[in-house]
């Protein structure tokens, strides 16, 4: 009886919904005023908190009503509004998931997702990257800094995991957040190009491009992730109050 | 004998005149760039380097030329990515956009046009349509840069 009742609070469309639409309210806002700041969002840290609190019902429907929504503000491309509602609806998927799990991931998955993105960054930083001369300089600069903060990161998943606790599956979610936002770009690198027709040349020059705003913005996610989670994980873990609907499916 | 003096003084008062206009053309330095702004009406702007500076870009020299209030142009994006959208009060829309093009082909083993994607022809000289925007095309010496209101195709 009383898990019924529970149940029915946590799957209450009501309440599903009017955490959804606060939720795609705060998302609208925090990419609205950073949009003015280059390479730095606060989306990634905001909805994969949300997910894996809220599980999947409400992720999906905040990252579905907020990839739609952002066009009255960012204004109506068809590839990016498809890109968005792949994205970010798998990205909610992954995360509900996550939280669902009640258990971090396997210690070895989150080294070795931060040891190949450093790998990346390094090969991209060393590679001689065909763009123009003016990009190349910034390229490997930001290279060489995705490099430093992935091994920074591995440094402290290291730290974190002697330590244990809520700490190491704060450091598996970052590190996951910027899989995720590498994922992004190179969805985009795919989408893009087939939705305009654009020859593989052109197709190339713009997932060389693409780096610019890759870099910092994976970057961000793992450093946003890593300082907001706990802090994210207190005011949602107790605005929820009751467990994640998946957990009592 | 008498024509020829005629045609003579005819063809010099036209080099007395052309001279004063050609030294009129608005230039900026941008950096070690020197850049002259050979045309600007309506649906065009042509800009040559007379001395090049790669580490500055079109965009950098459109900027010298906005400051000394010779030409106005608006768009999206910062120094390092803009996205020109409009070019002496004419703005791109559903049917139109200002399209970039040089003569500026492959530059230290880049290729920074590319003529099946378009060309533009100027004053005998074949112009490709860039393969970057204006923040993106360096000032290379001796190369030409055009902005031309171009109609989209299909619109």
């Amino acid at each position: 009886m009383l898990l019924s009742g529970r149940r029915s609070r946590a799957h209450s469309p009501a309440r599903t919904v009017a955490a959804s639409a606060v939720m795609c309210a705060l998302l609208l806002t925090a990419q609205f005023v950073l949009s003015y700041v280059p390479g730095v969002e606060l989306v990634t840290a905001l909805l994969l908190a949300f997910c894996y609190f809220f599980g999947w019902r409400c992720g999906v429907l905040t990252a579905t009503a907020f990839s739609l929504l952002r066009c009255f503000i960012f204004g109506f491309s068809p590839n990016v509004i498809l890109l968005y509602l792949i994205y970010f609806n798998a990205f909610a998927l992954f995360f509900a998931w996550m939280g669902a799990r009640r258990r971090p991931v396997a210690a070895w998955v989150c080294p070795v997702l931060l040891a190949l993105l450093a790998l990346g960054a390094l090969a991209a930083a060393l590679a001689d990257i065909p763009v123009s001369a003016l990009y190349a300089g910034r390229l490997k600069g930001m290279a060489w800094a995705l490099f430093a903060v992935m091994c920074a990161l591995l440094v402290l998943y290291a730290a974190l995991l002697v330590r244990g606790g809520r700490g190491r599956e704060t450091a598996s979610l970052a590190a996951l957040a910027a899989f995720f936002t590498v994922c992004f770009t190179l969805l985009d690198d795919a989408v893009t190009p087939l939705f305009y027709g654009m020859s593989h040349e052109a197709a190339f020059g713009y997932f060389c491009t693409s780096f610019l705003a890759m870099l910092p913005q994976t970057v961000c996610a793992a450093v946003s992730v890593l300082i907001l989670f706990p802090v994210l994980a207190r005011i949602f873990g107790g605005a929820r109050k009751t467990p994640p609907q998946t957990l009592d499916e | 004998m008498k024509h020829l003096h005629r045609a003579g003084r005819a063809a010099f008062a036209a080099l007395l005149f052309c001279l004063p206009l050609s030294a009129c053309r608005p230039s900026a330095d941008i950096g070690n760039a020197r850049t002259e702004l050979v045309v600007n009406d309506e649906t065009r702007v042509v800009i040559e380097v007379l001395a090049g500076d790669p580490s500055h870009s079109l965009y950098d020299a459109l900027s010298v030329f906005r400051e000394n209030g010779q030409i106005s142009f608006g768009g999206e994006g910062s120094r390092e990515d803009f996205y020109l959208t409009s070019l002496g009060g004419l703005e791109a829309d559903s049917g139109n956009f200002w399209a970039v093009y040089t003569t500026l082909g492959t530059w230290e083993g880049q290729p920074y046009s590319n003529a099946e994607w378009g060309t533009w022809e100027y004053d005998g000289r074949t112009f490709a349509s860039a393969s970057y925007g204006v923040s993106g095309l360096p000032l290379v010496e001796g190369e030409w840069y055009a902005l031309v209101w171009t109609a989209i195709e299909g619109a």
